[in-house]
């Protein structure tokens, strides 16, 4: 075995500390070593010429190279190795800058580290393996879940470029919970004007598909090369005979509740979800439908003229081929009736959301604002920070109430000009460049009586029936106590329903706070720890519009990045390797691996990895009872060579 | 006669406690210098037998750096580098080897300083007990013999 070393000064970094010349002298007459060379700075331009040249005249079979961190140049020195013609993993750094001469305090004895240190490499780098650099082929394909704001985004940004996308939403129709309000901060825009823009494009693309009704079943394989198999509910029309004529609704005779406008109108069973949803296409809700009840009923299918009406639609599961997944499930409102002396439920107790309905000119009482007897309110009580910042419930700012409420204060003074407006909160949360102007706006009005309290523990509403009143102890245990015929609240946004579900079939984790782990809070929001899947939206944590556009734009560019048409992914050269001869087949490694990398192989009787998803991290190596599984850059007998030289004097 | 100074050999991580060390050089903070370091992927890769190896090649202690639990790069290597510690202290104990000698800790990337702590600490519990003898280990190679498994002794050639 031809070894070489190469003794890097650093300028006077290591040269300083270290006596490199009686390192040189000790090192030359170790094992295998043919040649020790020195040099002032080996990752300049000249130093590595010199590294290739020296591998080259010595026709070396492995190098050592001592010096910085290979955290810091491992990779310079791979590529130098492979243009002196050497497979780039026959090269192992000792590190004699950060772990050596830096931390050294006795010359003495950092003379002694430095020699067990260099030992240790020239031992271990005998028993490395050359590591081939494979490449796959990549689908650039996507999967975008969820067509709210971010997920719109998403899809259209790389639908316009060509890629293909699948816009997967489970709803019946698209455009998230944004574009069911009637104005939106700071600068009291209509939602679904600025939306029905984009729904427009993502509905009319050709390599855009949009599955409404449909959730994600089950994902396999890794970036570049997902499977996944989506469910399709029925919607019991066929969406490419329906012209969304409306022809059906009105010979319906069933009417229920519509959970989509918080029941606060009703709906028929054959119906969509509110005025001027997209795709503009019903749904049969088969619950309600008597023709599912076991009746005779097939009156819409009847009317309908252009026999669109298929009620033999079954659910379907359909597969897709995609290179990159992007989760943009958005948020779900926290439940107030968590906190029962808040009285949501009750008649004239509604949260912001159910507000923003009864404020549309779309919605049930056409933009009216109406107690439920028909009264207009002439005292109006916001309640904020509902289960927001409180340790029992939701402990995180969800962000987005203070800023809705104030713009939907600012809608009332104008919808109501009798009414009084109290508003019931903390502090304010009013970042970014124009919150506080929402805010200032109200400096001179009458109209609007603030309490601003210490905590928001103790509020209660009590009473009903036209006689509602909202109170709270003071600081000075007084309290007060005003009259209301209507209450809002603002409840906390939380993760949205069925994420511990998605995060289980992806293998991704959750946070403490129950929304999506990102690959990292400050740099990678919009990442996973899982190579090719995105996060865009309130999936991530609590957003505004403004920001779940950007994450959704975000999420493209990643992409667009990161999953090049026509590129080949590289793959992990050092992952880990199962010899078969030696494999018992116990399969205790397959439910540890963290990438779902490794399977067992019934007609070999052993387990086998798949290099597409292995990571290298060793768990398995270190796991196997037979040493049949391995890390390749770290297998057991490198480390034992290592390790019988650096325990040494 | 030079005074004892333990030899300490770490298993660190690349990602988390490696990181850590090479930060404590770039604060030009001390290690102790009998502290060496095998570079591992992930905590999860250590193997017991490789902590076996290295107190019967002459160190007087050894200590497994991962990442925080939760912090793992590779998700969950810490919790099982974890599991495997609980087992191999089981076994160090039957060995007579007292606890100070092997030691799990988390440091994160940014905690060089307290990385500095906890082997100063390490260093100053090995200087009170003294070198290590390797008497026990004989007994744990037997050991290992009759349980026929590398997981707990030497390492496979
Ligand atoms: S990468 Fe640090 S413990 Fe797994």
């Amino acid at each position: 075995m031809r070894i070489g070393i190469f003794l890097c000064e650093c300028g006077p970094n290591i040269s300083e500390v270290i006596d490199l010349n009686s390192l040189q002298s000790f090192a030359a007459a170790l094992p295998g070593v043919v040649m020790v060379e020195k040099y002032p700075l080996y990752c300049s331009p000249d130093g590595q010429e010199k590294v290739v040249q020296g591998i080259r005249d010595n026709r070396l079979e492995r190098v050592v190279f001592a010096g910085c961190s290979p955290r810091e140049h491992e990779e310079t020195f791979r590529r130098v190795l492979t243009r002196a013609g050497l497979n780039p993993y026959l090269l192992q750094i000792v590190n004699l800058r950060e772990q050596c001469a830096w931390v050294a305090s006795d010359p003495a004895r950092t003379g002694v580290k430095a020699r067990a240190l260099l030992r240790a490499a020239v031992r271990r780098v005998e028993f490395h393996l050359p590591l081939e650099q494979k490449e796959i082929p990549a689908v650039p394909d996507v999967l975008v879940l969820g067509a709210g704001v971010a997920g719109l985004q998403t899809a259209r940004l790389l639908a316009a470029k060509g890629r293909k996308v699948t816009l997967v939403e489970k709803q019946p129709s698209i455009g998230g919970k944004v574009v069911l309000f009637e104005e939106v901060f700071p600068g009291l825009e209509c939602a679904s004007c600025l939306l029905e823009p984009w729904m427009d494009e993502v509905l009319h693309r050709e390599n855009l598909e949009v599955m409404t009704l449909s959730t994600l079943e089950e994902v396999k394989g890794s970036l570049g090369n997902f499977i996944v198999k989506i469910k399709k509910q029925p919607r019991f029309i066929d969406e490419t005979k329906c012209l969304g004529c409306a022809a059906c609704y009105d010979p319906c005779t069933v009417e229920v509740p519509n959970e989509y406008e918080g029941g606060k109108s009703r709906r028929k069973a054959v119906f969509v979800p509110y005025v001027g949803s997209l795709p503009n296409i019903p749904s049969i809700d088969r619950k309600n439908c008597l023709h599912f009840r076991g009746q005779e009923c097939n009156l819409c299918r009847e009317v309908c003229p252009f026999g669109a009406i298929d009620f033999s639609q079954k659910e379907e599961i359909v597969e897709r081929r995609v290179g990159a997944i992007v989760l943009a499930t958005g948020y779900s409102l926290w439940d107030c009736r968590k906190m029962p002396e808040l009285g949501y439920g009750r008649e004239d107790i509604l949260t912001g959301f159910d507000l923003e309905r009864l404020n549309s000119a779309t919605g049930p009482t056409g933009g009216q604002i109406r107690c439920a007897d028909g009264r207009a309110p002439g005292s109006v009580v916001f309640i904020l920070c509902v289960g927001s910042r409180d340790p029992e419930h939701r402990s995180y700012c969800s962000k987005v109430c203070c800023l809705y409420s104030l713009k939907q204060i600012h809608s009332l003074l104008k919808k109501l000009p009798e009414a009084t407006i109290h508003v019931v909160f903390r502090d304010w949360c009013l970042p970014g460049k124009s919150g506080q102007e929402l805010r200032d706006g109200f400096n001179n009005e009458k109209r609007v009586v603030w309490h601003r309290l210490e905590g928001m523990k103790g509020i209660r509403v009590e009473g009903g029936n036209r006689q509602i009143k909202v109170a709270w102890p003071g600081p000075d245990r007084t309290g007060s106590v005003v009259p209301a015929d209507l209450v809002i609240l603002a409840p906390a946004l939380e993760p949205p329903a069925g994420l511990p579900e998605l995060a289980r079939m992806l293998n991704l984790k959750l946070k403490p706070d129950g929304y999506m782990q990102e690959e990292s809070e400050k740099l990678a929001p919009g990442a996973t720890t899982l190579k090719g899947v995105y996060l865009a939206g309130c999936v991530q944590g609590p957003k505004d519009m403004q920001e779940s556009a950007q994450q959704g734009a975000a999420a493209a560019g990643l992409i667009f990045s990161g999953l090049i048409p026509g590129e080949r992914l590289r793959l992990e050269p050092a992952s880990a390797l199962v010899a078969e001869e030696r494999c018992g087949g116990c399969r205790l490694c397959i439910s540890l691996c963290p990438y779902r990398a490794l399977s067992f192989s019934p007609e070999k009787g052993v387990t086998v990895v798949d290099e597409a998803l292995c990571q290298g991290c060793g768990v398995c190596a270190a796991t196997c009872p037979s040493g049949a599984a391995e890390a390749r850059q770290f297998t057991s007998r490198q480390i034992a060579a290592e390790l019988e030289e650096l325990a040494g004097d | 006669m030079t005074e004892f100074e333990p030899k300490i050999i770490g298993f660190l991580c690349n990602f988390c406690s490696y990181a850590a060390a090479d930060g404590a050089g770039s604060q030009r903070l001390h290690l102790p210098e009998g502290f060496r370091v095998v570079r591992v992927m992930c905590s999860g890769r250590v193997e017991p037998a490789w902590v076996l190896q290295a107190l019967r090649e002459g160190a007087d202690g050894v200590v497994i750096l991962g990442c925080h639990p939760g912090d793992c790069h590779y998700r969950e290597g810490n919790f099982q580098a974890r599991k495997r510690f609980q087992i191999l202290s089981r076994l160090l104990s039957d060995l007579g080897v007292e606890k100070e000698r092997v030691r799990l800790v988390w440091v994160s990337a940014t905690e060089a300083a307290r990385l500095e702590k906890v082997l100063q600490e390490v260093r100053a519990d090995l200087k009170l007990l003294g070198p290590f003898t390797r008497k026990g280990l004989k007994a744990g190679q037997r050991k290992e013999a009759e349980h026929g498994g590398k997981t707990t002794g030497c390492p496979r050639d």
